[in-house]
């Protein structure tokens, strides 16, 4: 899965997966430039290094339902993890930018108790998505932890 | 007439020297005294800023982001925006060592009420047990601050609690949350009373429902957070413009004040300044000096002072602050309504848990969501984020969040002192040692206030409630306390020194005790008092 993109064409790449997730939306050239602008001053954490957390951004990065799990899998086990970072990064770009902040802001509103069914299609969403993302993402990162410690043994 | 030297100006400072230049003085400020920036595109709402700012990104999260709340960085639900950044900006050469609190400072000019949610609560004969000044000593200056200020405000179920001594104006129109909490209150108050000892009523806010000179009443913008465009609410620098018009007055911003010194018989005869641009320090004479620059600058400036001229800095005891707790809610009533993007960002409501002994009463805000930077709050719900981002759009107009204040005493074991021993400028040791009871206080006061919000539908949602580090609340108090009786290192009822014989002390260094509620208020009417009784 190793992606062989320059830098700057895997931040494009990401920003548009990231816009597309979160709001349906391909960024403009405004969203583009600021999400290359915040990059430099995204903080750094000690797991940045992880192999885990980078085949994390690396499934991220690659947009679609592997985006959505490893979010799913960082939110529950690693919050802190650089895809989640990236993609909290990415939501606040968008609620402070033109034509996506009402997005982010406010979504559409149905009134009264009709709103009950929307909300919980989102909690069920929510939680199917969490279980999803351990019966998938669990088995793999197993794997890939014990391929881990076979290497280290030599 | 006398020369007044005042050093800050914060909500005590300013109207320190407004009273004093009202009454004829002579008054130089000294001051670091960083300015606000401007503020743009002032007659937009805050949904509609995004298209009308050429970089709306920048202006909301900083130029390079620097202002994005990431998870496991935030101990609050909400990060200061950068356009309140100036306020929280360090100077060079304050250096600070600090355990089990994260003190805040400012060097912004008008201090830490430049970027407060305006909650102005007058201190009941309860809050002032056994401090040398007493409610009738405060009263008319509590008249005399909300004259100058504007306080919003009704008599309710919190007059008890929080008086209403003053001329207070019309509050603000509820948002429709509010106004819900309310109403469910009012129906349940009996119970609420007997059973939960708890009390619900109208903030006292210092913003404006009526225009007022060049401050223009609340036009619901929903930008409080970010800095009032229409200067509705209240922030000492409208107050030190006010003194800027008086021909006695000199504001001297750019300066940080190191130490006084004096002579043997305690009597100061100059103060020493840093430029912060650089330079060589500055001596400025003073007939008299008082210090207004917050509990911890004022505290460090006395340590420098004293081990400047003994060798030794001594320790400064009794250092409180308010823990605060954050208990996020949410109110099914209101599920399926639209949210309010243009509102008045900040609490409408206050409450108070009474207890026994009274001086230990809870104090506390309710806000309900309106404006807001959401990603803090998106990454706080546990899952996916596009999931989290649709869940928290169906329940926004229903979120809301108490903000519950703790009481604080004073104890030998908190205290401030200097370390001395690096090469540069001394460090402000800052130690703070929880009283021993703290724990249980905060587990009853979070059971309390879920029971009550339930009370009135509202629900605590689990596993959010976070207790903030102290310092968080920013009401520092209690290093240079007021005392009947002679006391080194201490103020007497005048909040002149002990040990000073021509230095004042009017900032929250001089509480000798901390109820559980904002402080501003009191400081602002104390200062008032003592350049009107002192001077």
């Amino acid at each position: 899965m190793r992606d062989l993109a320059g830098p700057d064409e895997l931040l494009t790449r990401e920003c548009v997966h990231f816009c597309r997730y979160l709001v349906d939306r391909a960024p403009d050239e405004a969203i583009l430039r600021t999400w290359r602008r915040v990059q430099a001053h995204l903080p750094a954490h000690p797991s940045d290094r992880n192999l885990s957390d980078q085949w994390l951004l690396r499934l991220g990065r690659r947009g679609g339902m592997g985006l959505r799990l490893a979010d799913a899998w960082s939110r529950l086990f690693c919050p802190a993890t650089l895809l989640r970072r990236k993609l909290i990064l990415a939501a606040a770009v968008l609620e402070s930018s033109r034509g996506t902040a009402p997005l982010v802001q406010a979504g559409p509103v149905t009134p009264g108790w009709r709103a009950l069914p929307g909300i919980g299609m989102a909690g069920l969403s929510l939680a199917g998505w969490t279980v999803l993302a351990v019966l998938l993402l669990g088995p793999v990162h197993l794997l890939r932890i014990r391929g881990r410690r076979t290497v280290d043994r030599g | 007439m006398a020369d007044l030297l005042v050093v800050g100006s914060g909500a005590s400072g300013v109207h320190f020297a407004l009273t004093a230049l009202q009454r004829g003085h002579r008054v130089t400020m000294l001051d670091v005294g960083h300015p606000r920036p401007d503020i743009p595109a002032p007659d937009i709402a805050f949904p509609d800023l995004p298209e009308a700012l050429d970089d709306p990104a920048a202006w909301f999260l900083g130029p390079g982001g620097e202002q994005v709340v990431y998870p496991g960085d935030a101990s609050s639900y909400y990060g200061h925006p950068p356009s309140k950044a100036y306020v929280f900006r360090p100077v060079p050469g304050t250096p600070t060592r600090s355990d089990a609190m994260v003190p805040l400072f400012t060097f912004a000019r008008g201090g830490f009420a430049e970027a407060w949610t305006a909650g102005c609560y007058a201190f009941s004969p309860t809050d002032l047990t056994g401090m040398p000044v007493t409610s009738e000593d405060l009263r008319p200056h509590y008249q005399e601050v909300a004259r100058r200020i504007g306080i919003g405000g009704v008599e309710d179920d919190l007059a008890p609690f929080i008086p209403l001594d003053a001329e207070y104006l019309p509050p603000l129109p509820f948002d429709p949350h509010s106004a819900h909490l309310m109403a469910r209150y009012a129906r349940r108050r009996a119970i609420l009373h007997r059973r939960h000892r708890f009390f619900l009523g109208r903030s006292r806010v210092a913003t404006l429902t009526a225009d007022r000179d060049d401050r223009r009443a609340c036009s619901q913008l929903g930008r409080c957070l970010w800095g009032c465009p229409s200067r509705s609410i209240y922030t000492p620098s409208q107050t030190l413009e006010r003194c800027e018009t008086f021909p006695g007055f000199r504001y001297r911003p750019g300066l940080l004040v190191r130490r006084f010194e004096y002579d043997g018989d305690g009597r100061i005869g100059q103060v020493v300044a840093q430029p912060v641009d650089g330079g060589p320090l500055l001596a400025v004479a003073a007939d008299a000096v008082i210090l207004a620059a917050g509990a911890l600058g004022s505290s460090r400036i006395v340590l420098e002072s004293v081990a400047h001229r003994t060798g030794t800095a001594p320790r400064l005891e009794g250092l409180m602050d308010n823990r605060q707790i954050h208990m996020p809610f949410v109110t099914p009533g209101m599920l399926g309504t639209a949210p309010m993007l243009a509102a008045y960002q900040f609490h409408h409501l206050a409450f108070a848990v009474s207890r026994n002994p009274a001086t230990d009463h809870v104090h506390g805000q309710i806000t309900t969501l309106k404006a807001a930077s959401v990603h803090p709050i998106l990454a706080g719900i546990p899952g996916d984020l596009r999931s989290a981002l649709h869940l928290f759009q169906g329940v926004r107009s229903s979120l809301g969040i108490a903000n519950v204040n703790l009481h604080d005493t004073r104890r030998s074991t908190s205290y401030l002192t200097l370390d001395s021993t690096g090469d540069g400028a001394p460090c402000l040791v800052v130690h703070y040692d929880p009283a021993p009871e703290e724990p249980a206080r905060m587990a009853a006061a979070t059971r309390d206030v879920r029971r009550a919000l339930r009370r009135i539908g509202s629900w605590v949602l689990p596993g959010l409630v976070r207790v903030l580090p102290m310092g968080a609340s920013v009401h520092y108090a209690g290093t240079l306390p007021m005392t009947l009786d002679p006391t080194p290192l201490a103020v007497d009822r005048s909040c002149r020194s002990w040990d000073f014989p021509n230095l004042h002390v009017v900032d929250g260094a001089v509480l000798p005790r901390l109820p559980a509620k904002n402080l501003t208020f009191t400081l602002m009417a104390n200062a008032v008092r003592v350049a009107t009784t002192a001077f």
